[in-house]
């Protein structure tokens, strides 16, 4: 039932997005310096890794195998698409948050902090 | 000689022995390329620095699940090793259970009755599949490994026996002198305490390629 499908973690969407935002050259190396140059998160390459895997057993992922270059030691790439199930998923749980941030002022939350 | 731009060497093969085959490929090249980037740009320490922690924790978090076999297996032989210890230390300290010559009697010869009746090559084999977790081998290499830790392990607890009684046997022909029994006693005794470990190990590793063995078929 749709009501009860779990929402993204944050992680998952810090991903996606990285995934969204660099388009055809989403991998491994690039989705970590996004990561790093935006909301400067040094993630380890296992942790993305496995979050990824994730993401693709759930199906809101795809990979493809790229080509291998010298600086990679010849090794291929791997790289990650948003699926049609990924972008359902992320546009829901934006939904979540907007609506629970509607009628929210931080300023008022101040004195408890 | 290292090369400048080669990533470090054991963390690389720390990693590639941790990580799970479908991303090994994609993580090895990734680290490689960013470490390349890192090593042009910045100081070799700092990119080192870099490929050893990334290596480190996603190493550590991928071996407790692609090599929880072996992982269990070091921790049982430490926790053999360090209980053994603390139990010697605990009774009065342990280099009282440390004495060379018996190590010579039973070690040496037991390794040389193992390679006489294998081989060299079964030797090596048995210990590369034991340390590596390999589960990939055909029935003949674990039945040949198995073989080798048996005849190791056999050897050893035998050697160590027959040397305590050869011990006792020259005990028994200097009874005039009985100051020097207890002494001697206890190093008769402690060729018997090696042998018995020794064959302990080698029970374990046994056991541990008889799982591997069935785990292949």
């Amino acid at each position: 039932m749709a009501d009860k499908e779990k929402f993204l973690g944050e992680f998952e969407q810090f991903l996606l997005l990285s995934i969204l935002t660099l388009g055809d050259t989403a991998y491994g190396s690039t989705i970590r310096i996004l990561l790093a140059d935006t909301i400067k998160r040094d993630v380890t390459i296992g942790a993305l890794y496995t979050t990824l895997d994730r993401l693709e057993k759930k199906g809101l992922v795809d990979s493809k195998v790229g080509e291998a270059t010298p600086e990679r030691g010849g090794r291929a790439k791997k790289y990650f698409k948003v699926t049609a199930k990924g972008h359902h998923a992320l546009k829901r749980s934006k939904q979540a948050l907007t609506s629970m941030w509607e009628n929210v002022v931080l300023s008022q939350l101040a004195h408890y902090s | 000689m290292i090369s400048r731009n080669q990533p470090p060497k054991i963390a690389n093969q720390f990693l590639s022995w941790a990580l799970p085959d479908g991303i090994k490929e994609p993580v090895l090249g990734d680290l490689s390329e960013e470490y390349l980037h890192r090593i042009t740009n910045h100081h070799s320490l700092a990119a080192n620095y870099w490929y050893w922690r990334q290596a480190l924790k996603s190493g550590m978090q991928f071996m407790f699940k692609t090599q929880r076999g072996f992982v269990m297996f070091m921790f049982s032989i430490l926790l053999f090793l360090g209980l053994t210890f603390m139990a010697m230390f605990l009774a009065g300290g342990v280099s009282m259970y440390i004495d060379v010559t018996c190590l010579l009697i039973v070690f040496p010869p037991a390794f040389a009755f193992t390679y006489a009746s294998t081989s060299v090559h079964g030797v090596t084999q048995a210990f590369v599949i034991l340390f590596s977790n390999d589960t990939s081998q055909n029935e003949q290499a674990y039945k040949s490994s198995q073989r080798v830790f048996s005849v190791l392990g056999n050897s050893g607890a035998v050697l160590g026996v027959f040397m305590t009684l050869i011990g006792w046997v020259a005990m028994g022909s200097n009874l005039d002198d009985i100051s020097y029994f207890g002494s001697a006693f206890a190093v008769s005794i402690l060729t018997l305490v090696y042998g018995l470990a020794l064959k302990m190990l080698c029970y374990v590793a046994e056991q541990k390629i008889q799982t591997l063995s069935e785990s292949n078929q």
